[in-house]
């Protein structure tokens, strides 16, 4: 694909919908897409025959406590196009008050554990998903441990369920990944 | 599975009638067509729990080591009607080293935290995607030297893990096993020695250079392994497994959907991810074979890719020895960095993939995402309607790393 050629593309296939910015991070073309467009802008990259891309990864980068005015949270979608050899990352930004994005699974059913896992260790919610559990987690669990102003030295009682034994405690050393 | 079973009679509710119609044959599972108690009555009870007790219908299978008082770091639990799987369901405990979070705050060459995450995925794949993200934040481009060093140990993890895959699909088979743990072992022998020695994923390149008589060493190494694959019977190997045509499909919507790559993806009759990074080409690779997506086809995925891998590695060497430019100096490596970028690197399960967020230098988040949880996706899918006898081959088909989630 030619430089910056999906946000050409988004533009001529759907031009109502808002993408802020474009640019190129080596051979991969990033997006910095808007929670209100990440479905539209989703469905179309995955389904148009000029794009075609497969969903690699979901995860999220929390820039607590110097943001710099941006947004908290940054939700870092990897997409690869085996059609077109080329690779893409679609950017969210989240506020901490509102700690929500369109859940992908709608459009990539991949994407409903790494969302699962973006909600269990950062405590972002994807609205829409169809199971919206921790995925690493016990639902016991206080708090999102990849969080930064997680303390990473913290630990919790583990609840075990009655059938496997007393509780125990376990070190988390900052939770899990 | 037989030792399951034996442990655990009452588990199953046999059916030898209709097994005994078409051995060996998957077949379509319909609610008319199972075999159940004929009230929840008949179930059998279990005293540990003075209820009617869900053995019946469920097998639980732990893969990891545990602790029997907490959850299972990684469990299959199969619901069964008669000798067939029905459903398979992977359960994610939560034993965890927090490798990523230790991440942060870290500096952007600590190479040894990637190597936590082995057995993830290959200890070695996780720190070149690490590195690889790293370069590229810098803008970096390693030399053409440290290119072919890792593109050898790259083909050298893919001889280990094929053959791995392949000796444990392979298990009911002893005769057929000592050539595939003696090619495992000697791969795994001259990855520790080159790994071990020259820290070939680590950012920005080899520090120093490499011996003539590590070279030697290395030398003997692929010959070691050229010598133990010539006592794999292709053939042999895919008799042995006749009685999985068919069985243990996913075919490839379904990985696509799920998000897979790497050997189940070509066994199903996909195209191979994006190799761009090393280069390697996979194009010519002759994809499942007659039975697309099924177990056996999955089996001869790893057989091709292992033998490819093996032809390259003395092509790698030749190209090392005659490598005449210089390396770059490590010194030219930039000192403060910021920044997120990813990198990808096609290892022998799939694509791991690398995001890597760094302000001043400082690692603020590290991800790294081997090409375990789709495969999880896809063994589940792929069990269903399998014979519990198959249950074992049809898992190790897809050359899993049972501890996955362990970061």
């Amino acid at each position: 694909m030619n430089e910056r050629h999906l946000i050409a593309l988004l533009a001529a296939r759907l031009p109502r919908v808002s993408v802020r910015a474009g640019r190129l991070d080596g051979d991969t073309e990033v997006l910095e897409v808007p929670a209100s467009s990440l479905v539209p802008v989703g469905r179309f990259l995955c389904s148009d025959a000029d794009a075609a891309y497969d969903l690699v990864d979901i995860t999220a980068i929390d820039r607590w406590p110097t943001t710099a005015g941006k947004p908290r949270f940054l939700v870092v979608v990897l997409l690869c196009s085996r059609t077109h050899r080329s690779r893409a990352r679609l950017e969210i930004e989240v506020d901490d008050d509102v700690s929500a994005w369109p859940s992908l699974s709608p459009v990539w059913p991949a994407a409903a554990l790494y969302e699962r896992e973006v909600m269990d260790l950062m405590g972002l919610h994807p609205d829409g998903h169809p199971n919206p559990r921790r995925l690493l987690l016990p639902e016991s669990f206080a708090g999102h441990p990849l969080r930064l102003d997680y303390r990473r030295t913290k630990h919790q009682p583990q609840v075990v369920p009655p059938e496997r034994g007393a509780g125990v405690v376990i070190d988390v050393d900052g939770g899990t990944s | 599975m037989r030792d399951i079973l034996e442990e655990l009679p009452h588990a199953l509710l046999s059916d030898p009638t209709r097994e005994s119609e078409d051995p060996g044959v998957p077949r379509e599972l319909h609610d008319d067509d199972l075999v159940r108690p004929a009230a929840e009555e008949d179930l059998p009870v279990d005293a540990h729990r003075s209820k009617r007790s869900p053995l019946a219908r469920h097998v639980e299978v732990v893969i990891d080591p545990f602790d029997p008082r907490q959850p299972t770091q990684l469990g299959l639990t199969l619901a069964v009607e008669g000798q067939r799987v029905r459903s398979g369901e992977f359960t994610i405990g939560f034993v965890h080293q927090g490798v990523e979070r230790r991440a942060v705050g870290l500096g952007v060459d600590d190479v040894e935290l990637a190597s936590l995450l082995a057995p993830v995925a290959p200890g070695l794949i996780t720190q070149l995607a690490m590195a690889r993200a790293v370069e590229r934040l810098a803008s970096f481009t390693p030399d053409a030297l440290t290119s072919l060093w890792r593109a050898l140990a790259i083909d050298l993890v893919g001889v280990a893990e094929h053959s791995r895959a392949l000796l444990l699909t392979m298990r009911r088979s002893p005769r057929l096993m000592p050539a595939l743990a003696q090619t495992t072992s000697a791969a795994d022998v001259a990855l520790e020695g080159i790994d071990g020695g020259h820290r070939l994923g680590h950012p920005f390149g080899l520090r120093t250079a490499v011996p003539d008589d590590e070279m030697s060493t290395l030398r003997r190494r692929l010959d070691d392994i050229e010598r133990a694959l010539r006592g794999v019977d292709d053939a042999r190997m895919l008799a042995a497994l006749a009685h999985l045509k068919g069985a243990g499909v996913l075919d490839i919507e379904h990985a696509r959907e799920i998000g897979i790559d790497g050997p189940a993806l070509l066994a199903a009759g996909g195209v191979p991810t994006l190799a761009v990074d090393l280069g390697h080409d996979l194009a010519n690779l002759h994809q499942g074979g007659a039975h697309v997506g099924c177990t056996v086809a999955r089996v001869e995925v790893h057989l091709q890719l292992l033998r490819a891998a093996v032809q390259r590695l003395p092509r790698h060497l030749a190209r090392i020895a005659t490598h005449d430019g210089a390396n770059h100096e490590i010194c030219s490596r930039p000192t403060s960095l910021s920044g997120t970028h990813d990198a990808f690197i096609y290892g022998p399960g799939g694509t791991t993939a690398c995001i890597i967020d760094v302000q001043a230098g400082l690692v603020n988040r590290l991800r790294i995402r081997p090409p375990e949880l789709p495969l999880l996706l896809g063994v589940s899918r792929a069990l269903r309607g399998v014979r519990l006898d198959d249950v074992s081959e049809v898992v190790a088909s897809f050359g899993l790393h049972a501890s996955a989630l362990d970061r």
